[in-house]
């Protein structure tokens, strides 16, 4: 049957809809195998050769297989020529395709019904424009328009113009030998298309936008210092922290592992301020963050900038001098086609080796130690003297032997048990695991003519290393730019993030702590002992002791809880959960003046909020030993509780907002064809941030009916034994602010550069800031901070355009001052006004916090650099950086005499001054079609130190310098600044060795010998600085990367190196004094090194470690002169491979068969380890191990990524 | 589209007076300026009705054994032996610091009133200031320079007074002279503008004004003057407790890891007190050994030897604890007892019975006496004591001062003053580690030494030691 329709029927191919087919094809071959047409399969029969007609060629298969049906308009092969058939058999299909190959036609099989349509020829869509200059906004005469496919084309007309007929899809490409060519693709008719041609000596030094968050200036017109980071190296490192991926990508910028904290610190070009705010400015789209960095996201980070020297920082005034990141959003572009991303990870970092790398002593040397100190009776006093703190299980069968319950015998098989066990074993057994974490991003953008925008949503979870812990984030990040019309562009950003921090891992409580814990006599801070167990002989949760057991006993008979201390059940009993939202809106309103001018409105507003809720369960140790210290027997015997039963809660509430609104013009203009270029902007702004802190306590808390216990918590109960305390006095008062702070900022500024013949630029900038900086006075709220800059493009000029090596070679030099705050120094007397007091009576009360001091003013640092960016043979390119900056005013603690009321106070106290130059330069080594090989390096010297001090510093000042690991002191606090010395010098003792009685010698300053001396001896004697000697800086001076990439095909691989050289460490201390450890400084497991002490005579001849004597003043003097000597101060120059990555990008062809542009694989490993370090005793010098403090470096860390987009 | 740009401008040129705008006070944080912040900052405990502490560990009421010494901080165990040094290159010295801390305080006080601040509550601020201003001068004095003599004392080395708010200019050491009459004439003034008695208890009153200028003058030998104003502070205030109602002491001693009872005697129910201060600091480990010399004085009828001491000496068997007067909620949340030192009758019934015993008004003076100690004996034990002269009846009071006035922080100065009588002198031994420690009669070791911090940074001069 021949059905021929009258009826004209398009089956029109559909550019979109065929896209989308094979979309819904790729997912549906998978559920229901391939299509097959019928027609395949059937043969029919030629009897001879001939020449027919389609129409013929259908009525003959028509013959033979008559349940075949050909539907297609009547006349539609009327034209066609004849086909030509050969005898034989033949596939129907294939005849079929065989006739209309080559021929406009359609053919679609629907099991034998075949449809053949004629297809539509392709549309002429008219094209009429004109072709413009970007900068000029002049036509171009002579430019040309052409298609990509075939280059065929006109040139435009001497208006400018062009008229064309395309094809939809046709690529079309505007070109002049003066302008860099843009193309653009057609999918409709446009009469009055504008095209702006970018002037090519323009986009030759132009080639990145550097955003400082006020303006984006072109690079060539920037005089100062900055880096941008690579971000394809910073795409690739796999870390859920933004500043964490930066370590290494720039020069300048130092990371540093080793304060107390274990926090991550970063200085850009050193540290210019002793006790103020340290930390580098980020800013995020114009604006500071206020909150925490974690909550952005790095795959929503479009680019990075470092703004080092005074100029490029300047325009961020008093809060600039620490340098400043600028992180700068991903967006949405005009006229850009959809574009969906997709990205996810995962990675594994093994668990911490705490027992491999701390230097803690073994548990048969600290059995060892414990029956020293049995031996020499110093325990006596602890064991004799009633208290309630346990025995340990060594000292109990010391005291057996002594007491003749035990036999030596019998005591020593059971020390030799007690010397396998390790409790810091045990404890990385059951309570570390392996950390995983997963990354999953998502983000879409695209834009039209009127609008751009962007959608990105995150989801990361990170499952910590300590059994319990757990994080997520989730993101959300949007951002709009509208064309409201010809003059007004807005644009919304708004930034999401949720947090959830489950904290529940065990991490000690009052004072108690598994590890830090190895002290022998267990006074205020009970601790574990290294022979103490978490699981018995049986694998059942062991109890540690932490009541001496005399004074509890029958008491849980009597109806007290019980007083047992089960760590491995504790690991169950918390309830801590951290959640933070915040938000982050950014409004932007820019209008267009004129074609010089516009003006810009910002407004910046961002919310954190977090609320943590800590339960802790009634059966939990705390918990249960508080319920049991105010439980008391009343006069009939009667136990009477002071606290209900019921859970421990607590749920605090703190938020941080800020916000700013900036108002800013902007202006642009070139006069003489680029002879003259000016641009300038100025503005102002004003801020403010808001922080506040809540607190709720409750007890008695039934987490299943959701009920609390009222309480007085000032009341005085009666304890256990015999005193009274108030609840509040333990757990803080039931609901109290512990913070709320206000600050308002306002601040002018200005900045301009102009650029002559495009080869000289001279910028300047100026800021004023002011603020409600409490107690200033008024005059000195203000402060204008300024830089100037020049810049010189000397390939351009003509003694070296006639070097083709030289492809660009710009020296630029800046000066400027920026400044820093402080808050803690004020002019005025100022008080801490306290709540209720825990007094004698409770009233509230103010306490005086500084004195006057009417001479008070900000710190100012002087920056001075010049730079010079090259790139020469089209193959090696980079910077060079020399700086000099001098930061006066330094704040600092003054000590002062104490007859005035103060020990010290923040007073402008010191000047520093730093120097340093850093190399960054990038050299492509091979490149052929499949193979490159490129290689980065960046090298950063930086040398800081004290000018000026008006501090005379005490020996043991001196000796905390160095920010000590480990260190009961805040660092912030131990920087005491020395004259002629950097920031963070190191000093130590002149080590003579030890004596034949195992006491410590030192070269006195005097020239004599000073044995076994004591702390306070050591005091007195060394009363300066140049006593001691003098052994170089904790901060790495010289430091950088090495990084080699190596690309060949689609697969990448880049190795970076990082180095740190010509810093010192000291090594961790020794610290003999038992009674000192067991303060209320917290306890620690002693060092290794006591195991190598001096015992015998001869032994001064093998180690330097003293003797171990059992007095107190003569074994703190010993140690602590040890501690302190050079011999403990080692080289921390190290090399370490730091990161390895590889990348695998599947090619389009590959791709085809998938609705996938692009895809990459990409695998990370980290923290791979040293390839080579100066000191000899296995020490990562980045993370100094010390006996009592878990601070220990991160494992390597392996990850899987890909990215997708679509 | 219009009222965008109009908008938009108002926004682009929206100023605000910087001032005002600037001009945020943050909500924990004070500049003092009006009555309300000089309220709080006097009523700072931790601060002005905080003592020194250092007299408790050298006079003859604490005994300290060698291993207890061992758990001390070595300033302490120094202030025990009566060494040389005492503070070595310990930079915050509480006993010095603190004080000039608190006069720092009544100075900023002092300097910021002015004429806009009126009515009753500026006089009782400004005496609260004069009041603390030499009370915390006296207690520097007493510990930092020698015992008053009135031949001497105008040329002998004081400390330095400090009665501005001027931190950075240049102090030298006062006399003792000039230093004692600046605190009599603070106190003096503060007199006339105090209430007679305190609305809390920590606060000053001229009960308390006079409580100090008894005491002072007590000390300078001025009797007349000192019996005044006894007098005067127990005209307004002379309640004595009865001390067979008052609880027996605890019979477990606290440990540092448990808080102490608060014992009637001081807090703020007790009605012989008329003003509180304590000494921080004192260490829980070392704070109740008692020189068993002293417990041996106590009557068996004398409710004193229960009420401030456990006898039943459950640690130490040797020495029996005191566990009396002290408080625990010290500041930093410390559990460390802090004893009592402030003004109470008892101290008033005994300075004024002193003086009256040496203008020979022997049966006033013992009627004080029998007066307060009636009230520390089991009821209907007591008889009153008689004296036949002003030396019986002086040694009597004098007894009976230190069995009543026991680890009040005043027995150390007592020692200081009745040296100088030659009849009244005691040598003070102590043997530590088999080592034995003597202090004479007017030894240069009964003045501490002026910390090395302070020597260092204004170059005033050291004590002789």
């Amino acid at each position: 049957m021949i059905i021929n329709l009258q009826k004209l029927v398009y089956m029109e191919e559909h550019h979109l809809l065929n896209r989308s087919l094979i979309c819904i094809l790729f997912f549906l071959c998978v559920f229901s195998g391939s299509l097959q047409l019928n027609a395949q399969n059937t043969t029919i029969n030629i009897p001879k050769d001939e020449y027919i007609s389609i129409d013929e060629v259908f009525q003959l298969i028509k013959q033979q297989e008559s349940d075949f049906a050909f539907i297609y308009q009547a006349d539609l092969f009327k034209n066609q020529p004849k086909v030509r058939l050969e005898k034989g058999t033949v596939n129907i299909e294939d005849l079929l395709s065989t006739i209309f190959k080559n021929r406009n036609f359609k053919v679609e099989f629907n099991n034998k019904t075949v449809t053949i349509s004629k297809v539509k020829p392709l549309q002429q869509l008219m094209i009429k424009g004109t072709v413009f200059d970007l900068k000029t906004k002049e036509v171009i005469i002579g430019a040309s328009a052409y298609f990509k496919k075939n280059k065929r084309g006109v040139s435009v007309d001497f208006n400018g113009g062009f008229t064309l007929t395309a094809n939809a899809g046709d690529v079309l490409v505007f070109s002049h030998i003066n302008y860099e060519t843009k193309e653009i693709t057609i999918d409709k008719e446009i009469t009055d298309l504008q095209i702006f041609l970018i002037p090519k000596s323009f986009i030759l030094d132009e080639i990145t936008l550097i955003s400082d968050g006020y303006q984006k200036i072109s690079k060539e017109r920037i005089t100062g210092a900055v880096s941008t980071i690579d971000k394809q190296l910073f795409d690739q490192r796999i870390n859920t922290n933004i500043v964490d991926k930066l370590d290494g990508l720039s020069t300048g910028l130092l990371f540093s592992s080793n304060s107390f904290d274990g926090e991550q610190k970063i200085s850009i070009r050193g540290r210019s301020t002793i006790f103020s705010n340290d930390k580098p400015l980020i800013i995020l789209d114009g604006f500071p963050i206020e909150g925490d960095i974690n909550d952005i996201n790095p795959n929503d980070i479009e680019n990075i900038n470092i703004l080092k020297d005074a100029a490029a920082a300047s325009i961020w005034g008093a809060r600039a001098s620490n340098g400043v990141i600028v992180l700068t959003s991903k967006k949405g572009k005009f006229n850009e086609k959809t574009n969906i991303t997709y990205r996810t990870n995962v990675s594994i970092q093994s668990k911490p080796d705490y027992s491999g790398y701390l230097p803690v002593i073994s548990t048969p040397d600290y059995i060892n130690i414990q029956k020293q100190l049995f031996d020499l009776g110093i325990l006596d006093e602890q064991l004799n003297r009633g208290l309630n703190n346990p025995i340990p299980a060594a000292v109990k069968l010391f005291l057996g032997v002594r007491n003749g319950t035990l036999t030596q015998t019998q005591a020593d098989t059971q020390l030799a048990k007690l010397g396998t066990y390790d409790v810091l074993k045990d404890y990385e057994q059951y309570f570390l695991r392996s950390e995983i974490s997963i990354q999953n991003n998502l983000s879409i953008q695209g834009g039209g003519e009127k609008n751009n925008y962007l959608i990105s949503l995150g989801y990361d979870k990170t499952t910590e290393s300590l059994v319990g812990d757990e994080n997520t984030r989730i993101t959300l990040n949007t951002i709009n730019t509208l064309k409201l019309n010809d003059k007004f562009t807005a644009n919304l950003g708004l930034y999401l993030t949720k947090g959830k921090d489950v904290n529940n891992g065990y991490r000690g409580d009052f004072g108690y702590s598994i590890i830090s814990g190895a002290n022998p006599f267990g006074s205020v801070n009970r601790a574990a002992h290294p022979y103490d167990r978490l699981v018995d002989d049986n694998g059942n949760p062991a109890n540690i002791e932490r009541d001496r057991s005399s004074s509890i006993q029958g008491l849980e008979d009597q109806g007290y809880l019980s007083f047992d201390f089960k760590p491995i059940e504790e690991r169950k009993l918390n309830d801590n959960i951290a959640e933070e939202f915040s938000t982050r809106l950014r409004l932007g309103l820019n209008y267009n003046i004129n074609a010089l001018l516009n003006a810009d409105i910002k407004l910046g507003w961002e919310q954190n909020n977090s609320l943590t809720t800590n339960r802790s369960d009634q059966n939990s140790y705390s918990i249960r030993n508080l319920i049991n210290l105010f439980t008391v027997p009343d006069s009939n015997g009667i136990l009477r509780r002071g606290i209900p039963l019921g859970d421990f809660y607590t749920k605090i509430n703190s938020s941080i907002d800020a916000y700013t609104l900036r108002s800013q013009l902007n202006y642009e203009q070139q006069f003489q064809d680029f002879k003259h270029n000016i641009t300038a902007l100025a503005g102002f702004e004003i801020r403010e941030t808001n922080e506040e802190r809540y607190t709720i306590t409750r007890i008695g808390y039934n987490k299943d009916n959701l009920t609390f216990a009222p309480y007085d918590g000032a009341a005085l109960l009666p304890t256990r034994n015999g005193g009274r305390l108030s609840i509040s006095r333990i757990l803080g008062e039931q609901e109290q602010f512990n913070s709320f702070i206000k600050h308002r900022y306002i601040s002018t500024f200005a900045n301009a550069s102009y650029t002559y013949l495009q080869k000289y630029t001279l910028s300047g900038s100026l800021r004023s800031d002011a603020s409600d900086f409490f107690g200033v006075n008024e005059n000195q709220r203000f402060n204008p901070f300024w830089s100037v800059g020049l810049g010189w493009k000397l390939h351009k000029e003509q003694f070296l355009e006639s070097h083709d090596w030289i492809n660009q070679l710009n020296l630029r030099s800046t000066v400027g001052v920026n400044g820093n705050i402080n808050r803690a120094a004020t002019a005025l007397p100022t008080a801490s006004v306290s709540g209720v007091s825990n007094g004698y009576v409770q009233v509230p009360y103010a306490t005086i916090l500084s004195p006057e001091n009417k001479n008070l003013t900000w710190e100012r640092t002087f920056q001075y650099n010049i730079g010079l960016d090259f790139k020469l043979f089209n193959r090696i390119s980079g910077n060079l950086e020399y700086y000099k900056k001098n930061t006066t005013d330094v704040f600092g603690q003054k000590r002062i005499n104490p007859t005035s009321g103060f020990i010290n106070f923040n007073a402008n106290v010191a000047e520093t001054s730093t120097n340093g130059f850093e190399v960054d330069i990038s050299a492509v080594n091979i490149q052929t079609n499949s193979f490159n090989w490129t290689t980065n390096l960046l090298f950063s010297y930086a040398n800081d130190k004290v000018t000026k001090s008006e501090n005379r510093q005490s020996l043991y000042n001196i000796l905390n310098t160095d920010k000590d690991v480990g260190s009961v002191f805040d660092p912030r606090n131990a920087y005491f600044p020395i004259e002629g010395k950097p920031l963070f010098g190191v000093y130590a003792f002149d080590w003579k060795g030890l004596n034949s009685n195992g006491d410590a010698v030192l070269a006195a300053p005097n020239g004599t010998e000073i044995i076994a001396p004591t702390i306070d001896q050591l005091d007195i004697l060394y009363t300066s600085p140049s006593n001691l000697l003098y052994l170089g800086r904790v901060n790495a001076p010289y430091f950088g990367r090495f990084g080699n990439t190596f690309t060949y095909k689609n697969i990448s691989l880049t190795a970076n190196i990082g180095f740190k050289l010509g810093h010192v460490y000291r090594a961790q201390r020794l610290n003999y004094d038992f009674h000192y450890l067991n303060s209320s400084f917290g306890a620690g497991r002693p060092s290794r090194d006591i195991a190598n002490r001096w015992r015998a005579p001869g032994d001064e001849n093998k180690t330097n470690i003293p003797r171990f004597s059992g007095n107190r003043g003569q074994d703190s003097g010993n140690s602590y002169a040890y501690s302190f000597s050079n011999i403990n101060v080692k080289d921390a120059s190290h090399v370490r491979l730091n990161d390895i990555l590889i990348n695998y990008s599947f090619e389009a062809k590959q791709l085809r068969k998938f609705p996938i542009n692009n895809l990459d694989i990409y695998f990370n490993a980290n923290n791979i380890g040293i390839l080579w370090r100066a000191n000899k005793d296995g020490v990562d010098p980045d993370y100094v191990p010390t006996s009592y403090s878990l601070f220990v470096p991160p494992n390597r860390f392996f990850a899987l990524g890909l990215k997708c987009s679509f | 589209m219009k009222y965008i740009k109009f908008l938009f401008f108002v926004l682009l040129f929206t100023g605000c007076s910087t001032d005002e705008f600037l001009n945020v006070k943050p909500a924990n944080l004070l500049i003092p300026q009006t009555l309300e912040d000089f309220r709080l900052l006097l009523d700072d405990q931790y601060t002005m009705n905080s003592f020194p502490v250092s007299a408790f560990y050298s006079d003859d009421d604490i005994h300290l054994t060698t291993a207890r010494l061992e758990l001390l901080s070595p300033w302490r165990g120094n202030l025990y032996q009566w060494k040389k040094n005492i503070y070595d290159s310990q930079q915050d010295v509480r006993d010095w610091n603190n004080p000039y801390k608190a006069i720092y305080v009544a100075n900023t006080v002092l300097s910021q009133l002015n004429s806009s601040h009126t009515g009753t509550e500026r006089n009782t601020i400004e005496g609260e200031a004069l009041f603390y201003r030499a009370v915390h001068h006296y207690n520097l004095v007493s510990l930092f320079a020698k015992a008053y003599d009135p031949n001497t004392a105008a040329t002998d080395l004081g400390i330095p007074l400090r009665l501005n708010t001027n931190i950075e200019s240049a102090i030298t050491r006062n006399s003792i002279q000039e230093v004692m009459n600046q605190v009599i004439e603070d106190l003096k003034q503060a007199v006339t503008l105090l209430p007679e008695l305190p609305s809390i208890i920590t606060r000053p009153s001229k009960a308390s004004a006079y409580g100090f200028l008894a005491r002072i003058n007590l000390n300078m030998g001025n009797y007349e003057a000192a019996w005044t104003a006894a007098d005067e502070s127990l005209k307004i205030k002379n309640e004595l407790i009865d001390f067979n109602t008052l609880e027996d002491s605890p019979m477990q001693a606290p440990t540092a890891f448990v808080p102490v009872h608060i014992k009637p005697i001081i807090t703020t129910e007790n009605s012989e007190v008329s003003f509180v201060a304590y000494s921080d600091q004192i260490n829980a480990n070392i704070f109740f050994f008692t020189n068993p010399e002293l417990v041996k004085l106590y009557n068996s009828n004398d409710r004193r030897r229960i009420v401030y001491f456990d006898t039943s000496a459950t640690i130490d068997s040797t020495f029996p604890v005191f566990a009396g007067n002290y408080f625990t909620e010290t500041n930093g949340g410390s559990s460390d007892p802090s004893p009592f030192v402030g003004i109470s009758t008892n101290e008033m019934y005994l300075i004024r019975a002193e003086c009256s015993a040496r203008s020979n008004a022997i049966s006033n003076a013992m009627n004080d006496l029998n007066t307060l100690l009636e009230q520390r004996y089991v009821t209907g034990t007591f008889v009153d004591l008689t004296a036949n002269n002003k030396d019986e009846a002086l040694d009597i009071i004098l007894l009976e001062r230190r069995k009543e006035l026991a680890f009040r922080g005043l027995r150390w100065h007592d020692l200081k003053r009745l040296n100088k009588d030659p009849n009244r002198q005691k040598t003070l031994q102590r043997i530590v580690n088999g080592e034995i420690f003597s202090l004479q009669p007017n030894g240069l070791r009964y003045v501490l030494p002026i910390p090395l911090e302070e020597i260092r940074r204004s170059g005033i001069q050291q004590n002789k030691r």
